[in-house]
């Protein structure tokens, strides 16, 4: 007997007993999609808490400050800075060259006095500041390569980052200055924001204070941990404000010895590399911090979640590969005369065990591909849920992944798991003598 | 007939799976329109301010704000341009200089607005002196390849008590120089009310020195429609 008969054989006994043969394949079903949405939400909710953990940049990034590293706390992802000391081109050159290090963004930060809108016209509801003095905030201005923001804690909650000299973002205390909440980003899109950069310069024994003043319109909102300040932008824009600055006498409020840059963002070549990278950067004579640690007892925690989670789809799908044991064992009790017949004409034992094994692998196959897509489906439902609740609380939605080898391996773990589970009823069927088979009938 | 069947039941798979990859597709975050990125942006301009309190908006509630320069950003010039406020307050003309020259080594400037001389005024700097300062400025902006817009002092006001040389100083080294001259002598501009403070210009006074400058300059940016008094 060919594998093709085999086939068309198991194929017509499904069909001839097709209500058996679609509740067995239901709980095939249910069972793999049980496995499969749990484990798509587990990985998604993996990936969301390490996003967080990370503050929306990559998991092996650390952050370089502009300070000498304390060495009486190397072992902490936020240790204490030591004293300022110049981050250059130079540094960050010598940097870029450790091993295990993929990339290193400068981050470029200086002092401005933003000037907020005249209006409250971004929310009408909003009362006019009654102080005249709370339409200047003195804060900062963050410039980063807006091409390379993929290697940097910086996500996009409304609008898009800047391409120009003329377009800026803010960020969410920007909003929280206009009394504004996440929820209401949209509403300073297109809108415009004045800075100014101060430079500072003795006349007699005054200090007179001159200032680089730029308008631009804010084109998003974006969550960026990569440093403290309202604005951000491209990193020319900033660089020339923060030449202006240098160019005068060095004041009180800058407590950074001057530094061309503020920090650098480093990645690492991956997790596992971080630790050593931050102690060579230290080797260097700068001050690191990354969540390390977090992330691993947060990698820790999820892979149990996972484990559990995991486990009950697989009882729910070892349960039905009992099912289809107690079918397969029916369809053995009920087809004895047809094994008698295949037997008589000359099939041998193993003709017989591949007919149920291929019915027992089809029942499978097929139980497998509608669990998987209906496991998609509820975690697609889930996704779009929460993503509802995230989106009124003006958070960043979720990416639901498309997780292929849990889907391939759903299908493929429920067609072996039949075919395991057709295997005792196969060999049953198997080992049944023609003509034993045939007297009983 | 099997084989059919097969294919069939192939297909099913097949369906399935492109049906799955297009809901992955489907399932990303929407974003927020955003204003369309204002195409191939040209070099940004750079406008230098010189001059004194008035310059940096002293006496206003809203000095970063509502003060000429700041107005004049705001109307004349477009997003991502360049405004240099190197007004000093109370400051002479040679301080100025000093601070015109520093500033010229960090930026160049496409136009530079010279509104100075109030105090010279009223300490009674030689007038030549204030002229060759004056001189050195228009000189020095005029290296840089800048448009240069001169302002004469207002004196429209009893508390002005001006000596008309310095005005006729600075029409005479703009007309030297062939640089745009705003002659606010002339100009009504409205000022703070009382008595300590009578020699500045409240908002509207502020708003129509904007407007005279934005004219000198005969900016083309997207605001150079009059700013209403």
């Amino acid at each position: 007997m060919t594998w093709s008969d085999a086939w068309v054989l198991a194929v017509r006994s499904v069909r001839r007993r097709i209500g058996r043969a679609v509740l067995t394949v239901f709980a095939v079903a249910l069972a793999a999609a049980l496995l499969s949405s749990l484990l798509v939400a587990a990985g998604s909710a993996r990936a969301r808490v390490l996003d967080q953990v990370s503050r929306g940049g990559p998991l092996a990034g650390i952050r370089v400050d502009a300070a000498a590293p304390d060495l009486s706390a190397l072992d902490s992802d936020s240790p204490p800075r030591g004293d300022p000391r110049a981050l250059d081109d130079d540094a960050r050159d010598r940097i870029a060259a450790l091993p295990g290090v993929r990339s290193v963004v400068p981050i470029v930060v200086n002092p401005v006095e933003i000037v907020l809108p005249v209006e409250p016209v971004v929310d009408p509801d909003v009362e006019p500041r009654p102080d005249p003095d709370d339409d200047r905030i003195f804060d900062r201005i963050v410039g980063v390569d807006i091409d390379r923001v993929d290697d940097l804690p910086i996500s996009v909650i409304a609008g898009r980052l800047p391409v120009g000299p003329g377009e800026v973002v803010v960020s969410i205390s920007y909003l929280r200055a206009l009394e504004l909440d996440r929820t209401a980003a949209p509403r300073v899109l297109g809108t415009e924001v004045a800075f100014g950069a101060p430079r500072a310069r003795f006349v007699d024994d005054d200090v007179i204070i001159t200032g680089r003043w730029q308008r631009s319109t804010i084109v998003g909102v974006v969550a960026q941990e990569a440093n403290k300040g309202m604005i951000m932008t491209t990193r020319a824009v900033a660089a020339e404000a923060r030449a202006w600055t240098l160019s005068g006498e060095l004041p009180d409020f800058l407590d950074d010895a001057g530094s061309p840059y503020a920090a650098l963002f480093v990645v690492a070549e991956s997790l596992a590399e971080v630790s050593a990278v931050r102690q060579r950067i230290t080797e260097v004579g700068y001050s690191t911090s990354a969540p390390e640690s977090l992330i691993e007892n947060v990698n820790r925690y999820v892979h149990v979640v996972e484990l559990v989670l995991g486990g009950i789809g697989s009882i729910a799908l070892v349960i039905a590969a009992l099912g289809i044991t107690n079918a397969m064992l029916a369809a053995v009790r009920e087809r004895r005369r047809e094994i008698g017949v295949l037997k008589a004409i000359g099939a041998r034992d193993r003709d017989v065990r591949r007919v149920f094994v291929l019915e027992a692998a089809m029942l499978g196959l097929i139980g497998g591909i509608v669990g998987v897509a209906g496991g998609w489906a509820i975690a697609l439902g889930l996704a779009t849920g929460v993503n509802q609740y995230l989106a009124e609380q003006g958070l960043e939605q979720i990416a639901l992944g498309f997780p292929i080898r849990v889907l391939v391996g759903g299908v493929v773990g429920a067609t072996g798991l039949a075919v395991v589970a057709g295997l005792a009823p196969a060999h049953l069927a198997a080992r049944l003598p023609a003509r034993q088979a045939m007297g009983d009938r | 007939m099997i084989g059919h069947r097969f294919a069939a039941r192939h297909k099913v798979g097949v369906v399935l799976v492109v049906g799955m990859s297009m809901l992955a597709g489907a399932c990303t975050g929407g974003r927020d329109p955003a204003p369309e990125p204002a195409g191939t942006a040209a070099t940004p301009k750079t406008l230098f301010v010189i001059g004194s309190s008035p310059t940096l908006g002293r006496g206003l509630e809203h000095p970063t704000r509502d003060s000429w320069p700041q107005l004049v950003l705001d109307q004349a010039f477009r997003p991502g341009d360049v405004l240099y406020n190197l007004a000093i307050p109370g400051g002479y003309t040679s301080e100025a200089r000093a601070g015109f020259d520093e500033a010229l080594g960090a930026a160049t400037p496409d136009v530079v607005a010279i509104w100075i001389g109030g105090r010279d005024d009223l300490e009674d700097t030689p007038i030549e002196q204030f002229r060759a300062d004056l001189e050195a400025l228009v000189t020095a902006a005029g290296a840089e390849g800048a448009d240069v817009v001169m302002a004469t002092l207002l004196d429209g006001h009893p508390s002005d008590d001006r000596d008309p040389a310095y005005n006729e100083a600075i029409r005479s080294v703009a007309a030297a120089a062939d640089a745009s001259l705003v002659d606010l002598a002339v100009v009504d501009v409205a000022r703070i009310p009382g008595d300590d403070e009578a020699f500045l210009p409240n908002e509207a006074g502020h708003r129509t020195i904007a407007n005279e400058f934005i004219a000198a300059i005969g900016a083309t940016g997207p605001g150079t429609a009059e700013i209403a008094p």
